[in-house]
């Protein structure tokens, strides 16, 4: 039962917070000190409030005395002298004195000092009737009779005054007594108190000593256990978690935190793994780009060779004097060089010569079907632009607009400055072009089957979308066709800012 | 989780520990408090019905204070609370003095040991008028309206000094000098003196007679009577082979007396009252012989007196109180009766 009891207060301590654990010690041991500081208090006062007592008996028994020598003194004076001040006087001492006297003891009993109150209080009663008997014969000036009584008075005031002072003296007697007493009672509760704080304090410091062990162990081997983990060794065991305070709470979060620790590094090292094979394998393959790469450097030997070779056929042709044999070979060499070049921005007239070789390539080929006409504002020849932007759009006016028609067909390129920007415009008066598929082609929809396998691999999507990268712009190039066999315009515009930036 | 249950059994046994330590010194103090609390408050007291007084000539003679115990404890049997009176006086006032008191202060009864003076008579008188009953103990007021006198009869006392005297006389011829009290009346000293002289007379055997003297012993004032005593050994040529004291006092001085002036065996000692020194005085063969008078059945018959008069409104005028002779051979009971004296 008892067993239960305990276990159950212990959990129930063992449950409390830090701050509560504290608090109950502090004011368990303040409510007891408080409770014995009371107590000590009230017996304290209720002794001194006695030891008052004790002196108020001498203090009022003095009144007392007064008061009855008063009554004396003013029937003596007013047997002198029979004045109305002195009867006013002896009237008012007499009451005095009446009512000074009511409050003495009237019992009978074996307490010396209450026995010589009753006295005292009767012989009083007795004198204050003669003494308003002597005063009432003064009046009736019967001088025999007032002579008497004033002498019985005088004699039983004596007794009285003997009588008070004695009782005044027993009682001093008696009060030395009851302070010797009282101070035995004082150093008894002197010693008691001591005893009491001492023992209290002993306690608190005992209970103090308990409570900081109880908060400062479990702090101790978390401590300990931190430092363990700083120094990177997490395989330590789990901390026991004792209480359900704030520590407690600490130390399972640190247990917690232990467990979670171990997992993420486990996590982390089967990533680690991971990757490792993954970047294996990204080196696998860059040596395989690398090695494209190295063909593909291998293939472009070709070009030049091609180049050399039409070069040395230029001179051929030159030393044989057939000049036009020279001047067709001479734009061949052109065409590859500029394909070999492989630089990304050009000028607008290298990209304009580009497209003369081209087109006299082509004209020789096809024996000059193609009417190519330049419309070009000089001013603009150094701006910049990507390369092979124009060559694919003349390729498609040729291949698409006007490969299949009856009539002459005619290229036009023209450049001029419209609102502050310059525009690059390929016309052709060819079979043109219906509006869905200029749609699909701007949305870059476009799909393989549209286009016919006569281009030479740079389609208008792969000009389109360098345009957009290097003017950083969606909206790069416009195609206009007024209907079918009105032919087709491609308008590209740059901004004229960048040509004026360029001039200077 | 083993010692966490170790701290906690210790903490619960201490803080019992230190709860008790409280309670039993709080009780202690409360205790040791309460004892003083009640001599403060005056609770050390018994109520009464009734307050009677006792006004004797010599309160401080063992023999007053035994017939006082006498009557004290008669009167706690009987509800009454009896006080020697003039004892917590700061002045000594004389039993006239003490009387007027009595009177005025309105006491329920006044016990006296009286004497025949007319002051004394008219005290009591004044006493009886304001329905507070006397009673005379010891020493008599014949004149006055006292309820009742308790006390040895004088004639009594006489014949049993007088059997001392021939016991002490035997076939030879004694001075006799008897010590008689000043103050007292003439009428019981001289009925005392003729039952010790009448006694002495009839009862003496052949050979032997006694002469009777008396000395009155002024105990009218403070010393007066030892001067006195003093006064009769300081005349050598007059000193006679008994004395007989009729009182606790000139008992005491006369013993003194035969001591300084080493007469004892010379002188006789015939003693009044059976206090300790008296006792050990006859146990020495100083003094010869004492008269015991049953001071506790005094005592009560005083009480019972003014108990009965209470009671019945009318009371018997005169108890006799019982003598017995102590001399060397029956002395060690009284000393063993418990009266240890030194």
């Amino acid at each position: 039962m008892i067993e239960k009891l305990l276990n159950k207060n212990r959990k129930s301590i063992r449950d409390m917070s830090l701050q509560t654990k504290i608090a109950l010690t502090l004011v368990t041991s303040s409510v007891i000190i408080f409770v014995v500081n009371l107590f000590m208090y009230i017996n304290i006062n209720s002794m001194v409030n006695k030891l008052d007592a004790v002196y108020q008996g001498n203090v009022k028994l003095n009144e007392l005395n007064d008061a009855l020598t008063n009554v004396q003194t003013s029937m003596t004076v007013y047997l002198n002298t029979k004045s109305s001040d002195s009867m006013e006087d002896y009237y008012r001492s007499e009451q005095n004195y009446q009512s000074m006297m009511l409050e003495l003891n009237d019992t009978i009993s074996n307490n010396q000092l209450l026995l010589m109150e009753r006295n005292i209080r009767h012989m009083s009663d007795n004198y204050l009737e003669l003494t308003n008997q002597t005063v009432e014969a003064k009046r009736g000036r019967n001088v025999e009779k007032y002579k008497v009584r004033y002498e019985n008075a005088s004699e039983l005031y004596e007794y009285i005054s003997t009588y008070i002072y004695s009782l005044n003296n027993e009682q001093f007697k008696n009060n030395s007594l009851t302070y010797e007493a009282l101070s035995i009672s004082f150093k008894s509760l002197e010693l008691v108190s001591n005893g009491i704080l001492i023992c209290v304090v002993i306690c608190n410091i005992i209970l103090t000593i308990i409570l900081t062990r109880t908060i400062t162990n479990p702090l101790k081997a978390l401590s300990v256990a931190a430092s363990e983990v700083a120094k990177g060794n997490f395989d330590l065991d789990l901390l026991e978690v004792q209480s359900r305070d704030e520590i407690g709470v600490v130390t399972k979060a640190f247990n917690k935190m232990i467990v979670n620790i171990r997992a993420y590094i486990a996590r982390i090292k089967t990533s680690m793994e991971k990757e490792r094979a993954m970047k294996e394998k990204e080196l696998m393959m860059e040596t395989h780009l690398k090695d494209a790469q190295l063909k593909y450097l291998q293939a472009q030997i070709n070009p030049h060779f091609l180049f050399n070779t039409l070069n040395a056929g230029a001179q051929l042709a030159m030393m044989e004097r057939a000049d036009r044999t020279y001047d067709y070979v001479q734009n061949m060499a052109e065409f590859f060089r500029y394909n070999m070049k492989n630089s990304e921005i050009v000028t607008l007239g290298d990209e304009i010569r580009l497209i003369d070789s081209y087109i006299y390539i082509l004209n020789v080929r096809f024996s000059g079907e193609i009417n190519f006409k330049k419309d070009v504002d000089e001013r603009f020849n150094n701006i910049q632009i990507p390369s092979m932007i124009l060559q694919p759009l003349v390729e498609n006016c040729i291949n698409y607009g006007i490969r299949d028609i009856d009539w002459e067909g005619k290229i036009v390129l023209s450049v001029y400055e419209i609102e502050d920007n310059v525009c690059i415009s390929v016309r052709d008066n060819g079979i043109g072009i219906k509006k869905e598929k200029i749609e699909k082609i701007l949305s870059g929809n476009l799909k393989s089957e549209d286009i016919s396998g006569n281009s030479n691999g740079i389609g208008l999507d792969n000009v389109i979308n360098r345009l957009k990268l290097f003017l950083e712009s969606e909206d790069v190039l416009e195609i206009v066709s007024e209907g079918e066999n009105k032919g087709t315009e491609v308008r590209i515009y740059l901004p004229v800012q960048e040509k004026r930036y360029e001039d200077v | 989780m083993e010692e966490n249950r170790k701290v906690f059994i210790i903490c619960i046994s201490i803080i019992s520990l230190v709860i008790l330590t409280i309670i039993g010194s709080l009780v202690f103090f409360k205790i040791q408090t309460g004892k003083i609390t009640k001599v403060l408050d005056n609770e050390e007291r018994e109520a009464y019905e009734k307050y009677y007084v006792m006004i004797v000539n010599d309160r401080t003679s063992e023999f007053w204070k035994a017939v006082y115990d006498g009557v004290k404890e008669d009167g706690q049997a009987t509800n009454v609370y009896v006080e020697m009176f003039g004892n917590n006086l700061s002045e000594e006032y004389s039993r006239e003095e003490l009387m007027k008191v009595a009177i005025n202060s309105q006491v329920d009864g006044i016990i006296v040991e009286a004497d025949e003076s007319a002051r004394m008579t008219e005290l009591i008188n004044e006493a009886v008028n304001q329905q507070i009953p006397v009673v005379t103990v010891l020493g008599d007021n014949t004149g006055g309206e006292r309820q009742s006198f308790v006390g040895v009869g004088s004639y009594n006392l006489g014949r049993e000094y007088g059997r001392q005297v021939i016991e002490l006389c035997g076939q030879s011829k004694k001075d006799v000098l008897i010590l008689m009290s000043g103050s007292s009346d003439g009428t019981n000293q001289n009925v005392l003196f003729s039952g010790i002289q009448e006694t002495a007379m009839n009862e003496m055997p052949k050979g032997g007679s006694a002469h009777l003297e008396m000395k009155l012993v002024d105990n009218e004032n403070t010393f007066s009577a030892e001067e006195s005593i003093r006064d009769i050994f300081m005349s050598p040529g007059m000193l006679p082979d008994i004395i007989i004291c009729l009182d606790e006092l000139s008992t005491a001085c006369v013993y003194q007396a035969v001591v300084d002036y080493n007469k004892v065996g010379s002188i006789d000692i015939i003693g009044y009252y059976d206090a300790p020194p008296i006792l050990q005085a006859i146990e020495r063969n100083v003094i010869y012989s004492t008269i015991s008078i049953d001071t506790s059945q005094m005592g009560r018959l005083c009480v019972e007196a003014l108990n009965e008069f209470y009671e019945l409104g009318n009371v018997s005028e005169y108890f006799s109180v019982d003598v017995t002779v102590i001399n060397s051979d029956n002395v060690a009971s009284y000393i063993g009766d418990g009266k240890n004296y030194d």
